[in-house]
């Protein structure tokens, strides 16, 4: 039989009050003043001569419904609601951006395939189709399973819109480069390279929203961010 | 035990954190108990409900609050200001004012006087 795990006050605590503020609305003063009021409480029950674990969950169906209380939190401070609102819109917009000047860049591999390597059009296509489909599969994996551990690094709110403005900058040296092969041609490759990214883009938007929906109703609405 | 509705006690829980501050500074898990002892267990609040009633309070700019630390902990206490003072007052004269039309309005008609 595996041995059970210790009871830990102080891991209960932050876990409930971290589950509590999933849209990081408190401040450091005010979970201090949640984790004094969940430590006072067991204090108290438990010189009554209930156990640690037994005070808290007490402490827990006194304390009320964690929605509602998140909803009041929300009501005390609307304007940080609406800033991390705007925060993940952002986020969203310059994720979504980065995925299309990635997708762009890609079709580069296209020229260098057929110009360098001398391989068909067929077959380059089909390594530009696995390629943009594999790059996609990637970035979904992380951002989904990042979520599914219920935390995404504070890094990425400046990483993403730093590559994806860096990449918009970058794309029209892509097309200089094309410029360079003979016109007919060019046209054909970058024609199946845009039918290519737009098939993937299509397929992205798809699990963009099957991913926010799941979201959504497993994680109680909520976006969490690490350091 | 009387049991009060929701709209009742959420009506309430302003006047009554402010009157409770007024006695003096005080901390949130003690005001819940304090509320508890007056209204010997009546009132029964969802504790955590205080908390987003207290920010918004301070951010109103009716308490202020500082932190001591008690036992290791750091502690949240706040204090009633000169504007949560004034706010009190009209609150109770609010309070006191509908509570005389409530009675008014509840005491047994007297019978009409002939002349």
């Amino acid at each position: 039989m595996a041995p059970t795990k210790p009871f830990d006050l102080r891991i209960e605590v932050d876990t409930y009050i971290n589950r509590l503020d999933n849209n990081l609305l408190l401040n450091g003063e005010e979970t201090d003043e949640l984790r004094d009021h969940f430590h006072c409480q067991v204090e108290e029950l438990s010189e009554l001569g209930l156990s640690e674990a037994e005070a808290f969950e007490v402490s827990k169906m006194r304390f009320g419904e964690r929605q509602l209380i998140q909803t009041e939190f929300h009501k005390a401070k609307p304007m940080k609601m609406i800033s991390r609102y705007l925060m993940v819109g952002l986020l969203l917009f310059f994720s979504v951006r980065l995925v299309e000047v990635v997708i762009s860049h890609c079709s580069a591999i296209m020229f260098l395939l057929i110009n360098k390597f001398n391989v068909s059009m067929k077959t380059a296509n089909v390594v530009d189709l696995g390629l943009k489909a594999s790059l996609l599969i990637i970035l979904f994996s992380c951002i989904y399973f990042g979520l599914k551990r219920g935390r995404i690094s504070k890094w990425l709110l400046w990483a993403i819109p730093f590559m994806s403005i860096l990449g918009l900058i970058s794309t029209p040296m892509l097309y200089s480069f094309g410029m360079r092969h003979n016109h007919d041609v060019y046209i054909s490759i970058v024609g199946k390279a845009i039918m290519n990214s737009n098939i993937i883009m299509l397929i992205s938007y798809l699990l963009s929203i099957g991913l926010f929906f799941v979201l959504w109703h497993r994680n109680g609405k909520g976006l969490r961010l690490s350091n | 035990m009387q049991n009060y509705s929701k709209e009742l006690i959420a009506a309430s829980t302003i006047p009554i954190v402010l009157s409770i501050l007024k006695r003096g500074d005080n901390y949130g898990y003690k005001i819940i108990k304090e509320v508890q002892e007056i209204s010997e267990g009546a009132l029964n609040w969802k504790e955590g409900s205080l908390y987003p009633v207290l920010t918004k309070l301070e951010k109103n700019k009716l308490i202020s609050s500082y932190i001591k630390t008690e036992n290791g902990r750091n502690r949240k206490y706040y204090s009633l200001n000169d504007t949560g003072k004034s706010f009190l007052v009209q609150l109770q004269s609010e309070w006191q004012s509908l509570h005389e039309i409530m009675q008014k309005i509840w005491r047994p008609q007297n019978p009409l006087i002939l002349e």
